[in-house]
């Protein structure tokens, strides 16, 4: 049966990894990794952003197939590093085929808290106001901003909409808010803050990974990706234009 | 531009952890950033927006390989922070500005917006293929 739990655990890594966001060939990679493991006499590994497959067929035993299904995309840098790390591990007889999976399933879905990934979004269009060579006191007031996106976020969480919508109501309110701070402070830069604010939301991961993914062959997954990236900013696009409109006489 | 390249290593650990980076990496990445941002800046006095782009994401790439293989860990882990502040959410602001005011403007943002992306792919595209031949030169 080792070679069973062998399948279950290079599924349940190839799963985490896909979840986190991370680049197919890694996936794969990590996936036939785990199954070199044991001596088989053929085993296969293949991943796809919305699921994985993996069989393997060892000498006097029935071949064996476990498929995936994958339907809740993020990103999370540290569960990527953490699989890298047991596979690792699991390969070179450090820890048993147990025990990986064990602490594969153990690997916590968050790294932070959610009050800290909440001030993460503030603190980061903070930063990007004064990268844009914003003033500091702008910086202050995105703050606000930031609130309010992080209110919209959280809402969408709540009701579980999809990210089209939850970017596009993130985008709008941004905007509009951008626009009222600046009815009350009227030294700050709209455009900087809205800039900034809209950082959270850009697809810089679609874009990093689709590259890296159709660089390494994987056309699926690259195009999937490359349209996630356009969908994402469309979703941007939408909702900023809905937030000038509106306030389409302060312009 | 010390205050924006500050901003930018703020701005960078603060997208690490909204990104769930490890805590250990934080710093490093921040400094990624950072230095990416600082070639950014010195390059466009000189070069227009796509070069300068292609330039401080060549720097960015370098620089996350480098200390991926390091620390040991996969370079997404470096290489999602550090291209953060090259993301043309700017030209894309700007088109969509443009737009709704009905200024033909629009056209030209839209297109820097697709070069600065393009510029990004390239410059990944270049230092993954050269590390990946390097890779291969080292294990013969």
């Amino acid at each position: 049966m080792e070679h069973q739990k062998c399948l279950e655990t290079a599924i349940l890594a190839g799963e985490i990894l896909i979840r986190s966001g991370a680049e197919t060939y890694r996936v794969e990679e990590t996936m036939r990794y785990i199954l070199s493991a044991i001596p088989s006499v053929m085993s296969e590994a293949f991943a796809l952003p919305t699921g994985v497959f993996a069989s393997i067929l060892v000498e006097n035993q029935p071949v064996i197939t476990l498929v995936k299904r994958i339907d809740k995309r993020g990103i999370n840098l540290s569960s990527i590093s953490e699989v890298n790390v047991i596979s690792r591990e699991v390969v070179s007889s450090v820890i048993s085929m147990n025990e990986a999976y064990d602490r594969l399933s153990s690997i916590k879905p968050k790294a932070y808290s959610r009050t800290i990934h909440n001030l993460s979004i503030a603190f980061l269009i903070a930063g990007f106001v004064l990268l844009l060579n914003g003033s500091l006191f702008d910086s202050l007031i995105s703050l606000i901003n930031g609130i309010f996106l992080i209110l919209v976020l959280e809402g969408a969480r709540k009701i579980e909409s999809n990210p089209f919508i939850s970017t596009l109501v993130g985008a709008t309110v941004i905007t509009i808010g951008a626009i009222f701070l600046k009815s009350i402070f009227k030294a700050i830069d709209t455009d900087v803050i809205t800039i900034a604010s809209m950082m959270p939301l850009v697809p810089g991961t679609a874009i990093t990974n689709a590259i890296r993914d159709t660089l390494q062959g994987d056309y699926m997954s690259g195009s999937a990706r490359a349209l996630e990236a356009v969908v994402i900013a469309i979703s941007i696009a939408i909702g900023v234009a809905c937030g000038l409109g509106l306030l389409g006489g302060l312009l | 531009m010390i205050l924006q390249v500050l901003g930018a290593i703020f701005g960078v650990i603060w997208g690490s952890i909204y990104l769930e980076a490890p805590k250990k990496h934080l710093l490093m990445g921040g400094l990624i950033g950072g230095v990416g941002w600082l070639a950014y800046l010195i390059a466009l006095k000189s070069f227009d927006l796509s070069l300068s782009t292609f330039i401080s994401g060549l720097i960015i790439a370098i620089l996350s390989h480098g200390f991926a293989r390091k620390v040991k860990t996969p370079v997404t882990m470096f290489l999602i922070p550090g291209f953060l502040p090259l993301v043309p959410g700017v030209s894309l602001y700007h088109a969509v500005y443009e737009f709704m005011k009905g200024s033909s403007l629009g056209n030209g943002y839209l297109l820097s917006t697709f070069q600065v992306a393009g510029m990004i792919a390239l410059s990944i595209f270049v230092v993954d293929s050269f590390v990946k031949i390097l890779e291969k030169q080292i294990k013969k």
